[in-house]
């Protein structure tokens, strides 16, 4: 055998080994025009900047720190690159599958969909390593200049190619979303506009740290840095899975790994908060970091919580065949099984979590209160959407869980300029008095309860008993609404016997009614 | 509404069929894409599945390729239900769908190679099963071709290819010959027929031009409307329609040949003649050496009549009930209602 051969026979084993997706992307970007044009204009730009930029410096380039500055150039040239052109090309590779009728083929393939969203990222990181190493040159020229910081280099290289995977991944994952060809237009372009956007901001944040040394030897520094990877990667998890079930046959799982990485971020949060405080002291977490990430949490479980609650109750038997069997387990992971009942029971869980770890002793009363108003906010308004959503399953099947997130939506903009519209039309005067008839608008609640805090009035304290009063009626009624859903939701899975275990093959079936449709 | 044919492919003791739709309802809305359908297929059959435009053939075949789901109801392939088991499903299944998707800067074996990989095939078996195909579909000189620069026919051929790659037992092709011209519609045809006599696949195949259908398919399914309105072999619909035709006019519609002699004209005209002046024939078309008329009588007077023509002397050589085409059943079961 020669050597030619036993390189292809090497290449064919290890591509063998690797994602189908991964091996085609890779084939058709580096035959693809954007491809090569970015390429050229990338070694052409850095070539420029090299030959301009020394001839500028003149006999100066032994000296100051030009080094640093013929990083920074380098770094926007192959951040354009990054952060731009690859996220884009992630957009559009889903979208394109889909204008040229190849997603339904490869939708019936063997190929998981976690699979597919894998190999579309993974072909992203194969172009922007292609990219760095074609940039590798020109840092490797700033190395032998004065200001070259090793660390800094590094520091900055990862931190782009975490960004650019992790945009890569938004992209992707928005690129599932859209489904409708008639909107393509108008989400590309939007695309494109969120893409700059985020490219100027890091381009902004790495111009601002390039100017300032890294303090690599505090802790602090390593704090932002952990966090921000943390929050990053849970983000990507969290996008990831968006794809992912958004690719998911309708008859499977959809949800439980939404609501397990929901559960997570939130958890992280708090643990993360914790562990500072521990390291640290509760000195360093004040009031408003508490208040902060009550706001985190409660924007969190009000978006995760209107999709959870307001989804189709309806199990499918592939689901219910992969559930465990013991009883008592699916009755202990029921909140995170498929279904609007169970989704509104994660909510409310974790909403008490909440209140729970705001309300501890070691904050003051007006965070109490801000954290116990904030959570019966997110109940109520979400509480009322998962009602809103049953009732309208019931009258139609039409009715989808877009529609009630929709209504929800504006219920609680009704709710919320209700009070002022008598106002706006002339029939009250306005007079910036914040009264109970407010009580449905949270903005202007919650900073009616924090200015009562700070300027400690006796009026407004009682005016802060008589909003949790009202709210926590509201959220009882909803809380009875939906009581006996959510019973339903866990006695239901919790009661379930499993039978077919093998797949559900026409013998198994044979006699299973056909659901009236 | 015209009953679906008990099939006699269902009376005989075929095994498992490779293909079931069991009550399966497909609905957008208050739209009945797919209003109880059922039917059943076998290994080394290939059924004709056919229907005017929104009929629900499409919404059949992409439940069954499970690309959608059923609103009730169910679809097997080798034993698997497609709402349950769709990973299972698509082992066994090829879909080729009414377009052809293509991906840009890639040739004909990279193509492949990629479904191939994406079916799970590694090494020589990915090697062997792509050069099958190519040798299968005759595109072996195309191998290094672009496929952008395909023609519909090779297009087409590639489809097939893709639908084969991971060798499934149940092929369902959706309007695989729209678009075609005669010779690769031809080539097409023979390709699909190798699938099921050498291969013994199921092939579920969806088409407008009926003629062709019915020189490939054993059997058939008429659907309109969302609902399966004849189902069973192709002979047993056509027959089926003949016999409502005579119950419903009252008449038979018969043919006649004659033996080509040195006056054939003459014989011809000398048969259109006696057919006239008989009193239950109707309808009388000769052209030379075929007649062919209506009768309004039952069994034994047909019996009488063709003793009649022998006995006037007329050179008979065929005598028999004019068979209908799957496109006149077609149009006789059909309404052509739309959706």
């Amino acid at each position: 055998m020669s050597s030619g051969e036993k390189f292809f026979h090497l290449t064919d084993y290890v591509t063998d080994r690797l994602n189908p997706i991964l091996v085609k992307e890779t084939r058709q970007a580096l035959k693809s025009r954007q491809f090569i044009i970015t390429f050229m204009l990338l070694l052409t730009v850095a070539w420029l900047i090299s030959v301009f930029g020394t001839i500028w410096y003149g006999p100066a380039i032994e000296y100051g720190s030009a080094g640093r500055a013929f990083f920074v150039a380098y770094y926007y040239v192959i951040g354009f690159a990054t952060l731009f052109v690859v996220p884009f090309g992630s957009f559009r590779s889903m979208l394109n599958e889909r204008d040229h009728n190849t997603y339904e083929l490869l939708s019936i393939s063997t190929l998981s969909p976690r699979q597919i969203v894998t190999g579309k990222l993974l072909s992203s990181l194969v172009q922007v390593f292609i990219y760095y190493s074609a940039i590798a040159p020109f840092i490797a020229f700033t190395s032998l200049l004065q200001g070259f910081d090793l660390a800094m280099v590094t520091l900055f290289l990862v931190a782009g190619l975490v960004w650019s995977s992790f945009v890569s991944m938004i992209a992707l994952m928005l690129s599932t979303l859209s489904s409708n060809r008639q909107w393509q237009a108008i989400n590309t372009i939007g695309m494109i506009g969120l893409l700059l956007w985020q490219m100027s901001g890091a381009f902004a944040i790495s111009a601002a740290a390039f100017s300032e040394s890294i303090p690599f030897d505090q802790n602090e520094f390593w704090w932002v840095i952990g966090t921000m990877l943390v929050t990053i990667g849970t983000y990507f998890l969290l996008a990831q899975q968006i794809a992912v079930s958004r690719l998911t046959f309708e008859s499977d799982n959809r949800s439980s790994g939404v609501r397990i990485i929901c559960t997570l971020q939130f958890w992280l949060l708090w643990g993360g908060v914790w562990a500072f405080s521990h390291q640290y002291g509760t000195a360093l977490v004040d009031e408003d970091t508490i208040v902060g990430c009550t706001m985190v949490s409660a924007i969190h479980w009000f978006i995760t919580g209107l999709f959870v609650s307001t989804e189709p109750d309806h199990i499918s038997r592939r689901v219910r065949r992969n559930m465990a069997k013991l009883g008592a387990f699916r009755f202990l992971v029921a909140p995170w099984l498929p279904g609007g009942r169970r989704g509104l029971l994660l909510l409310t869980m974790h909403l008490v979590a909440l209140t729970a770890i705001g309300r501890m002793d070691v904050w003051p009363d007006w965070v109490h209160n801000i954290v116990t108003v904030t959570a019966l906010y997110v109940f109520i308004y979400v509480a009322i959407g998962a009602a809103v959503g049953r009732l309208g399953q019931a009258i139609s099947p039409e009715f989808r869980p877009a529609h009630a997130r929709v209504l929800t939506i504006l219920i609680g903009a009704l709710a919320m300029i209700a009070p002022y519209l008598p106002a706006a039309f002339g029939f009250t005067r306005w007079d910036n008095k914040y009264t109970l008839g407010e009580v449905a608008n949270p903005g202007r609640t919650l900073m009616i309860i924090e200015d009562t805090a700070r300027t400690i009035s006796p009026p407004g304290l009682a005016m802060v008993d008589d909003i949790l009063t009202t709210l926590g009626w509201i959220a009882a009624v909803a809380f009875l609404i939906n009581l006996r859903a959510m019973i339903t939701g866990v006695t239901e899975v919790r009661d379930w016997k499993p039978t077919a275990t093998q797949g559900s093959s026409v013998s198994e079936l044979e006699g299973t009614e056909v659901a009236a449709p | 509404m015209i009953e679906p044919i008990p099939s006699d492919a269902e009376a005989v003791d075929r095994g498992e069929p490779s293909l079931e739709l069991r009550h399966l309802h497909r609905f957008f809305g208050r739209l009945k894409a797919v209003d109880d359908v059922s039917f059943k297929a076998w290994p080394g059959q290939v059924m004709g599945f056919i229907g005017p435009n929104g009929a629900g053939k499409t919404t059949s075949m992409r439940i069954l390729a499970t690309l959608d789901t059923p609103t009730a109801g169910d679809a097997f392939v080798c034993g698997y239900s497609v709402v349950d088991d769709p990973d299972k499903v698509r082992r066994y299944l090829g879909f080729m769908p009414d377009s052809f998707g293509k991906y840009a800067n890639m040739n004909v074996v990279e193509y492949l190679d990629f479904y191939a990989r994406a079916y799970g095939l590694k090494d020589a078996e990915r090697r062997d099963a792509i050069e099958h195909v190519l040798v299968f579909t005759e595109l072996r000189k195309l191998a290094d071709k672009s496929i952008d620069t395909l023609s519909k026919g090779m297009s087409q051929r590639l489809g097939l290819g893709r639908c084969l790659i991971h060798d499934p037992q149940v092929m369902i092709l959706d309007e695989p010959a729209a678009g075609l011209d005669p010779r690769a519609r031809v080539e097409l045809r023979e390709l699909i027929r190798l699938l099921a006599t050498e291969m013994d696949k199921t092939v579920l195949i969806s088409s407008h031009i009926l003629t062709e259908l019915g020189e490939i398919c054993d059997s058939a399914a008429i659907i309109e409307a969302g609902q399966i309105l004849a189902y069973g072999t192709v002979d047993e619909i056509q027959r089926q329609q003949a016999s409502i035709d005579t119950e419903s006019t009252g008449r038979r519609s018969l043919h006649v040949r004659i033996a080509s002699a040195d006056n054939l004209e003459g014989s011809t005209s000398s048969l259109e003649k006696w057919l006239l002046e008989q009193p239950m024939v109707k309808d009388v078309q000769c052209s030379t050496g075929h007649a062919t008329f209506d009768f309004e009588g039952d069994d034994n007077e047909q019996h009488q009549l063709l003793q009649n023509l022998m006995t006037a002397g007329h050179p008979i050589i065929e005598f028999h009930g004019k068979t209908q085409s799957l496109e006149d059943a077609f149009m006789n079961i059909t309404k052509g209602i739309t959706q």
